[in-house]
């Protein structure tokens, strides 16, 4: 049996998988140590939901009898990887992360996790989630059958939601990348890329299959990957996009993940506002901010001042989210199950949301038309938009996920550009750009649609000049679980 | 404190059963008040919001 260590932990895809061809060690033995090392340490931080080490070891032989005939499927294949908890997998538990769901099974695997399956790479483990991956809205860390997700970076701090088991699992090395997602709500899968340190990509609405993956919100809805790097993402969003008839929201296209031919970088304009990093960012981060804005500048790209234009951003994806969300659990408030959810907040939020009129969801998705029209005419003058992908660190794990608003009369830049975002169905990369108070914060870069590639070439350069998604956080004393 | 046969029976019945989890009442009220607010509120700030009348929903309806 090979011994590993943190250069195993916390290597790239490329790396693990040419060690895989090389035979420096077998697939099952990778698949058998990541497994044990999540469930191990996954608890401790409230990110396992479910252990898969079965599951793993059972398709592993496939795996290495492929390798050992040269069957070579691609850089995913021997690569252990974990699921959020709203992903369907034949014969084991998927909770949604929620009580009234604790016994559910599935007989079908969800698209994604056929997609993984076909490339050879080995689930592990279901990643803890958010309740219904924040339908209804969320107050609390710990709204999560799991418990509140601890942050790798510092366990009194939250890894945030919903996707927060993902997030934390790819931040402490207990699996190389994560499948989590995102509506609206709280950025579900960049903000606890943000806060734990990690990378991740919000693919373009309909370019990734959630067929077998709880419905959330069928117009918001999106899956995608985090992981070590931008190049990880690139490589799993390959493996997992394509269209899909069975998704009504598929958008019929498959990505590849090709860099190399996007547009040189030097040519590429992006659109910033001051306002964001020197007035929404926490003071601490600011020259963090200021840095990693000065790295894109050295990397050719030009940076030119913008904002977003004015729409309420903000409450037209409120009520198309929650009149969604309401609409899809209706039958969960109906039954009375809903009070099993731990999330005051939560429950009411599913409540209330049931009683959001017709005219109102038709009115924000007339609004969202009119935000797609106008970010499509922004996107004349700007190849990428980047702003911080949250203004501040992650929040106490004891406390609640909200904080006070800034100041009403503070100019809003871009900083909507996380709503605005999911509102239009744009792609989005989240890259660590350095730490305040040992915590991470992050850099958002958002394009218009399928142009993944744009900024996943930007993100790899940015992060082959800095060395800040390589960071490793300290272990987990047993104390603190 | 005295009970009825009938109190008593309710207060059993009420009560978890050794070794399972207790399971949450009914949701607070505040906060379904709260939440009932903030939708009347958004709604009367969607109506506000000037939209084009030739402007369609984004969604698309395909036969």
């Amino acid at each position: 049996m090979a011994e590993f260590g943190d250069e195993i932990w916390f290597a790239g895809i490329r790396e693990l998988n040419a060690r895989l061809v090389k035979r420096e060690f077998s697939a099952r033995e990778l698949a058998k140590a990541f497994a044990e090392r999540l469930a191990a340490i996954g608890p401790r931080y409230n990110a396992l939901a479910l252990s898969l080490a079965d599951r793993a070891h059972k398709r592993s032989g496939d795996v290495d009898d492929d390798i050992r005939r040269q069957r070579l499927r691609g850089p995913l294949q021997g690569i252990p990887w974990g699921a959020t908890d709203l992903l369907s997998v034949r014969g084991e538990l998927t909770t949604w992360g929620a009580r009234p769901y604790a016994a559910q099974v599935f007989d079908d695997d969800a698209a994604v996790v056929k997609q993984l399956d076909g490339a050879g790479a080995l689930l592990v483990g279901k990643l803890a989630t958010i309740s219904l991956g924040g339908a209804g809205g969320y107050a609390l860390p710990s709204a999560s059958t799991s418990g509140a997700c601890r942050n790798p970076w510092n366990a009194a701090y939250w890894a945030g939601g919903s996707s927060s088991g993902p997030a934390a699992a790819v931040a402490a090395g207990l699996v190389p990348f994560a499948i989590g997602s995102e509506a609206y709500n709280f950025s579900s899968l960049l903000t606890p890329a943000a806060y734990c340190g990690v990378t991740a990509l919000r693919p373009t609405y309909g370019y990734v299959s959630r067929r077998g993956a709880m419905p959330l919100s069928w117009t918001m809805h999106k899956l995608g990957p985090l992981g070590r790097s931008a190049e990880d993402c690139g490589l799993v969003l390959q493996q997992i996009s394509g269209g899909d008839s069975e998704d009504p929201g598929s958008a019929g296209k498959s990505f590849y993940y090709t860099p190399q031919y996007a547009r040189a970088l030097k040519d590429l304009s992006v659109g910033y506002a001051n306002v964001d990093f020197e007035s929404w960012a926490e003071p601490a981060a600011r020259p963090v901010f200021e840095k990693a804005l000065d790295t894109l500048v050295d990397m050719g790209l030009t940076l030119i001042e913008t904002k977003l234009p004015d729409f309420p951003y903000e409450l037209a994806a409120r009520a198309i989210v929650d009149a969604e969300n309401s609409s899809v659990f209706e039958p969960l408030v109906g039954s009375g199950n809903v009070n099993q959810l731990s999330d005051p907040a939560q429950i009411a939020g599913l409540e209330a949301g049931l009683g959001i009129a017709a005219k109102d969801y038709l009115k924000a998705m007339r609004i969202r038309r009119m935000v797609m029209d106008a970010l499509r005419a922004l996107f004349v003058d700007f190849d990428v938009l980047v702003t911080a992908t949250r203004f501040h660190t992650a929040t106490r794990i004891d406390q609640p996920i909200e904080r006070p608003a800034p100041e009403a009369r503070i100019p809003r830049g871009l900083s909507d550009l996380g709503v605005a975002g999911n509102l239009a169905g744009l792609p989005a990369l989240s890259l660590p750009c350095g730490f305040v108070n040992g915590l991470p914060v992050a850099l958002e870069l958002v394009g218009p649609p399928f142009t993944e590639n744009t900024l996943l070439a930007i993100g790899a350069e940015y992060q082959r000049r800095t060395e800040w998604h390589k960071q490793r956080p300290p272990a987990l004393p047993a104390s603190a679980a | 404190m005295k009970l009825t046969r009938r109190e008593f029976a309710g207060a059993l019945a009420a009560a978890p059963a050794l070794g399972s989890q207790a399971t949450p009442g009914p949701a607070p009220a505040e906060p379904l008040r709260a939440a009932e607010a903030k939708v009347r509120q958004d709604g009367q700030a969607l109506a506000a919001y000037p939209a084009p009348m030739a402007v369609e929903p984004a969604f698309t309806f395909k036969a």
